[in-house]
């Protein structure tokens, strides 16, 4: 009963000042609005681990952040090989270039077009257990040397640039001066290892080169089902010392100011390494802006206070236990 | 004045003091308070302003607490209870009724009289509303249960008032200048009611300006410059002993 004379004593205030009830809920519901809309974003682009299709956490691997130029930076695919060599916990890596790829003679329309491409090994597809929308994805076998040049198409371009035409695919197109089949289309905001219109194998020397040399690739991996990230950050400390060591003077610019070379760290945060910053920041003015609309309801419910003490008085006589 | 306890007593002070400090003023609003009601008592107590009747009525009601002395209700000492525990005896054991009725404007009639029921906790929704219901019917207000306060008389107010008090079926109900807000119509109602409740066993203790109102309690207390002066059976007494 006393619920429910509670909930009615309620509404009859809400309702005697309608524009101050107004006021209250639009400012919370402005505050907390905005705070729960940046946290989901943030927790979707920032917080949660990045796991694809699998429940298996993905990790990036590449040398140290340039804190100089606030960017990232590519490793030898030498050396990632030698991670993936000498630290058995790993289960798969694949390696990544950003670039963009020019596309002649496309039927109907007229000139070059450039698009921006992922030159990626041959496992990225299945790295993030998405299948093509359309066609096959890549082979082992298309990144061999020799192999016919493929391409994959992404959902934007196919709809936009080749009108959703299914023949599209085991078509040969005009890439980078060469011609290439489209093995297939990726299904709509696929976006791995980074956003891309079209994905192209790298050179078949990025996979397995046998000395070091000027060509630099960003790693993505996976460990071993049940492996601890800490695990194999441990194994990486130990690797680490050992390929800085073998590094020769001609390539001593890989390493950071402070001597140091690869890092390994959750895909995700690898992506946002450059914006994080901007994100908390973000995240902490409108967590400001919600204690902001909590102080304004604040000095709002105390003003009504004023008017209420009495009420308050006549209730502790009665006996009031302090937990209502 | 006796400062021996009354075992049999249903309010027994004994030595009651009251200081106040503002700043570096001290106050002593209590001097030396001794004082028994007994059960089904009908005290009233006047004074001249300031003179302590209200600070006197605040310590009966648990609403403050006495700088030194002892103060035992119902057999049980609360001279120094905890502020819940002090909240959850004056819902139980204490009714008030105060000059300016203060029921609360939002809430219906029967909710005002239900709301130190809710206080509770150990009571149904049907006993609540059963009380609600006799305490009403009590001060013949019952017609009036959906009403908010606004559309009631000054003493339809005040009989709602004590129909809130008496809901809880306290040990004693603490009057405060009851009828100090109305006219003279409406306070003759008033003061029959509490004669009414008096005679069917209530215990009252009523402050009171009005020497009329005082003379219908049975035992009559003057409180000046903090200290009982004077402690009379009245007529009204003596007739009810005849």
């Amino acid at each position: 009963m006393s619920f429910w004379i509670d909930i009615k004593y309620a509404a009859r205030l809400l309702l005697k000042k309608p524009l101050f009830a107004l006021t209250s809920i639009l400012i919370v519901a402005v505050g907390l609005g905005l705070t729960v809309y940046t946290y989901s974003m943030l927790n979707s682009l920032v917080f949660k681990p990045m796991t694809l299709n699998g429940d298996v956490p993905i990790y990036a691997i590449e040398a140290e952040y340039d804190h100089n130029h606030l960017s990232r930076r590519p490793a030898d695919p030498f050396d990632l090989n030698r991670v993936k060599r000498d630290i058995d916990v790993v289960d798969d890596i694949g390696f990544y270039q950003d670039g963009t790829a020019l596309f002649q003679d496309i039927e109907g329309k007229s000139g070059t077009v450039k698009f921006n491409a992922s030159y990626v090994s041959w496992n990225v597809f299945e790295f993030s257990s998405t299948p093509p929308m359309l066609g096959r994805g890549f082979r082992e076998s298309d990144q061999q040397k020799g192999a016919e040049p493929v391409v994959m198409l992404s959902y934007d371009i196919w709809r936009d640039y080749f009108d959703a035409n299914e023949q599209v695919v085991n078509s040969l197109l005009t890439v980078e001066g060469e011609k290439m089949r489209v093995v297939g289309v990726m299904p709509q905001g696929y976006a791995f290892p980074m956003v891309a219109q079209a994905w192209l194998l790298l050179p078949p020397e990025f996979l397995a080169p046998v000395e070091r040399g000027n060509q630099s690739v960003f790693g993505f991996m996976k460990l071993k089902s049940g492996v601890e990230f800490s695990e194999f950050e441990r194994e990486l400390d130990r690797v680490n010392p050992l390929i800085i060591q073998d590094i020769p003077e001609e390539f001593i610019w890989r390493l950071s100011d402070n001597g140091s070379y690869l890092r390994a760290l959750d895909y995700k945060e690898a992506s946002i390494t450059q914006y994080y910053s901007i994100f908390i920041a973000m995240f902490i003015v409108v967590f400001l802006i919600l204690i902001l609309a909590c102080i304004n309801i604040g000095n709002l419910l105390l003003a009504r206070v004023n008017e209420r003490i009495k009420e308050v008085a006549i209730r502790v006589a009665l006996g009031i236990p302090r937990t209502r | 004045m006796s400062t021996e306890k009354n075992e049999k007593a249903l309010v027994n002070l004994v030595d009651i003091n009251k200081i106040f400090y503002t700043d570096e003023v001290e106050t002593q609003a209590l001097n030396g308070i001794n004082l028994s009601i007994n059960k089904g008592e009908y005290l009233s107590i006047s004074g001249p302003s300031g003179c302590g009747k209200s600070t006197l009525l605040s310590l009966l009601g648990l609403l403050d607490t006495s700088s030194n002395g002892q103060y035992s209700l119902a057999g049980h000492d609360v001279s120094d209870l905890s502020r819940d525990e002090r909240a959850r005896i004056r819902n139980k054991e204490i009714g008030f009724v105060f000059q300016s009725f203060n029921l609360i404007s939002d809430l219906s009639v029967e909710e005002n009289v239900a709301l130190p029921l809710t206080y509770r906790g150990d009571l149904t929704a049907s006993d609540i509303q059963q009380r609600v219901t006799e305490s009403l019917e009590k001060v013949e207000m019952a017609h009036r249960g959906s009403h908010f306060p606004s559309q009631l008389s000054g003493g339809q107010q005040q009989r709602v008032a004590i129909a809130r008090a008496l809901a809880g079926t306290p040990s004693i109900i603490l009057a405060d200048e009851p009828t100090g807000n109305l006219d003279s119509k409406n306070a003759q109602i008033v003061m029959n009611l509490l004669d009414k409740l008096h005679q069917e066993g209530v215990t009252i203790c009523m402050v009171t300006h009005d020497p009329a109102s005082a003379a219908r309690a049975s035992r009559m207390i003057e409180v000046f410059d903090g200290t009982i002066v004077a402690d009379k059976a009245t007529a009204s007494a003596s007739a009810i002993a005849v």
